[in-house]
């Protein structure tokens, strides 16, 4: 039987390995960013080159300290159709957001995938060059974003979006927006459905980063559909109509959970 | 029929069928973005359609203010008056 002091001790634990975990993440970065970054580069040629390497470089990164955090007792994580998403090429990978984990979790099984970065980071002396030669997309403007989106799709990258923008409120249901279902659209290309849980829930919106649950955060991440969001089009109807059908449609699995409906592709 | 009223038979139609906001919802008041909840794309989209409207380029930073579906016919009065 576990004591109750072995129960507190643990509880303790994991808020000073949460915090290193966080330590860690910024001084890791910034050494990766600055000493192994450049050194990657060197035989890299062309700019499409330079960003595979930098995305694959980031996405090993990324799985290293996801290894880390596990193996120090911050959290366990069970994946299903994981392997799935190493193959996928020229679609919009979608997942609901519930924690500050979510995009490094992702990144960490996908090789190779844009994302939508703050534009602040692109006046980061220290992260500007990491975030331009991978190829990440600025969120300056919606106009702006919603053509790079577009584009990087066309060109065969895969993208990765959180339609509801910013974490999920706990206990709450989840409110997409549109423009993911825009850009799916617009580019042409699958959606590949991603549903993330974290039981219980912490590193939310409404967590600080030092309140850590009273058992160990555990994450599960099940790889569901590439759904073909060409049937969404129809001769008749506008984009703006289709784009709210595709968004309903997608909200609607991940409330229900369900973002495995056919054996997958 | 005056040019206002026009413009806003016009912007309702296209709110109604282009983006599925319900006609009693679309009034002088109602705001673009809370009210009929619309999002950047949308106003992206709804400008095109006030261009081919007006046969005029719109510049979209002269709708930068717009908040409500008044600013937005007055925005496109102007737009019509200026040449």
């Amino acid at each position: 039987m576990i004591s109750k002091s072995h129960l507190n001790l643990n509880y303790y634990w994991r808020i000073v390995a949460t915090g290193f975990g966080f330590a860690l993440f910024g001084i890791g970065g910034l050494f990766i960013a600055l000493v192994i970054f450049p050194f990657i580069l060197v035989n890299a040629k062309s700019k499409d080159q330079r960003k595979l390497k930098a995305q694959a470089l980031i996405s090993k990164s990324f799985r290293f300290f996801i290894s880390i955090l596990r193996s120090l007792g911050v959290l366990t994580l069970t994946t299903a159709n994981i392997e799935k998403l190493k193959s996928d090429s020229g679609i919009m990978v979608i997942a609901n957001h519930p924690t500050l984990l979510d995009v490094v979790l992702l990144i960490s099984y996908l090789p190779r995938v844009d994302c939508v970065v703050k534009e602040a980071l692109w006046h980061n002396p220290f992260l500007k060059r990491v975030v331009q030669t991978a190829g990440y997309i600025s969120n300056s403007t919606p106009e702006q974003l919603l053509d790079d989106c577009v584009d990087t799709l066309k060109r065969g990258n895969n993208l990765l979006i959180f339609p509801e923008g910013t974490r999920t409120e706990p206990g709450k249901p989840e409110v997409f927006r549109r423009g993911a279902a825009n850009i799916a659209l617009r580019a042409q290309v699958a959606v590949r459905l991603v549903y993330i849980s974290c039981q219980p829930s912490a590193l939310s919106k409404s967590h600080r980063w030092y309140q850590v649950p009273k058992r160990k955060m555990h994450f599960t991440i099940k790889v569901g559909d590439c759904l073909e969001t060409s049937n969404f089009i129809t001769k008749n109807e506008p984009l703006s109509i289709s784009a709210r059908r595709l968004t309903q449609y997608l909200q609607k699995c991940y409330r229900q959970g369900e973002v495995l409906h056919e054996s997958v592709a | 029929m005056d040019t206002k009223q026009a413009i806003f038979e016009h912007v309702k139609t296209a709110l109604v069928d282009k983006f599925e906001v319900p006609a009693e919802a679309v009034c002088l008041e109602a705001t673009l973005y809370e009210d009929l909840d619309l999002d950047s794309i949308d106003a992206v989209d709804l400008i095109i359609t006030l261009q081919d409207y007006t046969k005029k380029k719109i510049q979209p930073e002269s709708f930068k203010q717009v908040r409500t579906i008044q600013d937005l016919i007055e925005a496109t009065q102007q737009l019509m008056d200026n040449s």
